[in-house]
């Protein structure tokens, strides 16, 4: 059934917070104009059933042909939304995709064409240590963010990846292995990218840790320093005036710490 | 992440040092030790009389506190030292009730400077503070 849109000339929907209730009423907000489409779904909602969602997901092609930016997000872990979330990016106009921010983990069809897009600039990407992972290839990206659950299978999205451009990092782990990442990262980006143009890194971890900020320092750039950690439900922060001295020494564009 | 019972964290002068080299950091959440937010810094430099030295962080608005506790006691001298480090600090988000009083009198404390003056009620030159100073010239924290 087609239904007249509420707003026909919509170019952005953004949705913070939104209630998974709401669900069933997104399409009456989007048109052929809008170009993005950004929902953060609520954590303390009632989670909906998998077939509201996936109805509404896959109707966005259709809905909007000229999609660019397309952010959903926290959806459920579950093959069926997978699948939808994947039909839905396969569907729409792939060249014409700027921002991809999906939780589900991809299917391979998906992730094959969506490492492979020339003009992506930002890739939320999902590592799962049973699913292949096909080389990302995309030059023009410049914001990656990953999300994994085991020791360093993040390292596995940079093997044979062509991402030379990117500027910000962000980072959430899973794993109960952390110790170690600031200086695997800062060896991943001196192989692989322009350090110094680095601008945004963020690491989101549940495990108590003493991270080594001193892997960060090569980092002059950075105007958004983020590495954030808890444990038992509170945090346990180690940074202590050193650590802020030699930061703040270093990155003297920082904005966000 | 700042947090309740972590011994770990950032004291009045390591924010000074923000202060001094990152000027235009606008959030920021890190561990604070609220102990030593209870005093200005002191420095040992100059003839002595006045304020200490130091060129604020204008642009910081946003402070993170989550859970770190502000004793009651504290919540007028904290705000004074908060608002020397941030002068345009408009936001303190906290778990605790009484960072909402360091708040309103970060706000009371701007409007009176507002009302009689345009300039920052401690500018002075910033070529007198050094971060290098001794941790013990720095307030009862370091």
């Amino acid at each position: 059934m087609n239904v007249e849109p509420l707003f026909p000339n919509l170019e952005a929907l953004q949705l913070w917070r939104v209630a998974w209730r709401f669900i069933p009423f997104i399409p009456l907000f989007l048109s052929p104009k809008t170009t993005v489409i950004g929902i953060r779904f609520s954590d303390s909602d009632p989670y909906t059933d998998d077939a509201t969602i996936n109805s509404t997901v896959t109707a966005f092609p259709t809905l909007c042909p000229n999609l660019q930016n397309i952010t959903i997000y926290p959806l459920p872990r579950d093959p069926a939304i997978a699948v939808a979330v994947s039909g839905m990016l396969l569907a729409s106009n792939l060249s014409a995709l700027r921002s991809i921010h999906v939780d589900p983990l991809l299917t391979e069809e998906a992730r094959e064409a969506v490492f492979n897009l020339p003009d992506l600039r930002e890739l939320s990407v999902v590592v799962e240590r049973d699913a292949s992972l096909p080389s990302l290839v995309l030059p023009s990206l410049t914001d990656l963010t990953i999300t994994y659950d085991h020791a360093s299978d993040w390292l596995r999205v940079f093997r044979g990846a062509m991402l030379e451009n990117v500027v910000a990092f962000t980072f959430y782990s899973g794993s109960e292995q952390i110790s170690g990442f600031l200086e695997e990262f800062e060896k991943v980006a001196l192989a692989a990218f322009a350090q110094n143009e680095l601008s945004r890194f963020r690491l989101h971890t549940s495990c108590t840790w003493k991270p080594n900020y001193s892997s960060l320092l090569r980092f002059t750039q950075l105007k958004d320093l983020v590495v954030e950690f808890s444990y038992g439900g509170v945090c346990s922060s180690k940074v202590d005036d050193d650590v802020i001295t030699n930061l703040a020494r270093t990155m003297p564009k920082l904005e966000i710490l | 992440m700042p947090c309740y019972r972590i011994y770990t964290g950032v004291t009045t002068k390591g924010l000074v040092v923000l202060a001094r080299h990152c000027p235009n950091l606008s959030i920021l959440r890190v561990h604070l030790r609220v102990d030593t937010l209870g005093a200005l810094p002191v420095i040992g430099v100059g003839s002595g009389a006045g304020l200490p030295v130091l060129r604020g962080v204008w642009s910081l608005t946003n402070l993170e506190v989550r859970k770190i506790p502000v004793l009651r006691g504290s919540a007028f001298v904290v705000p004074l030292t908060l608002a020397y480090i941030f002068p345009r600090m408009g936001y303190i988000s906290s778990v605790d009730g009484d960072w909402k009083l360091v708040m309103d009198a970060m706000r009371r404390a701007r409007d009176i400077v507002d009302h009689t003056s345009k300039e920052h009620p401690f500018s002075v030159p910033r070529s007198a503070f050094s971060d290098t100073l001794p941790g013990a010239a720095l307030g009862n924290g370091g």
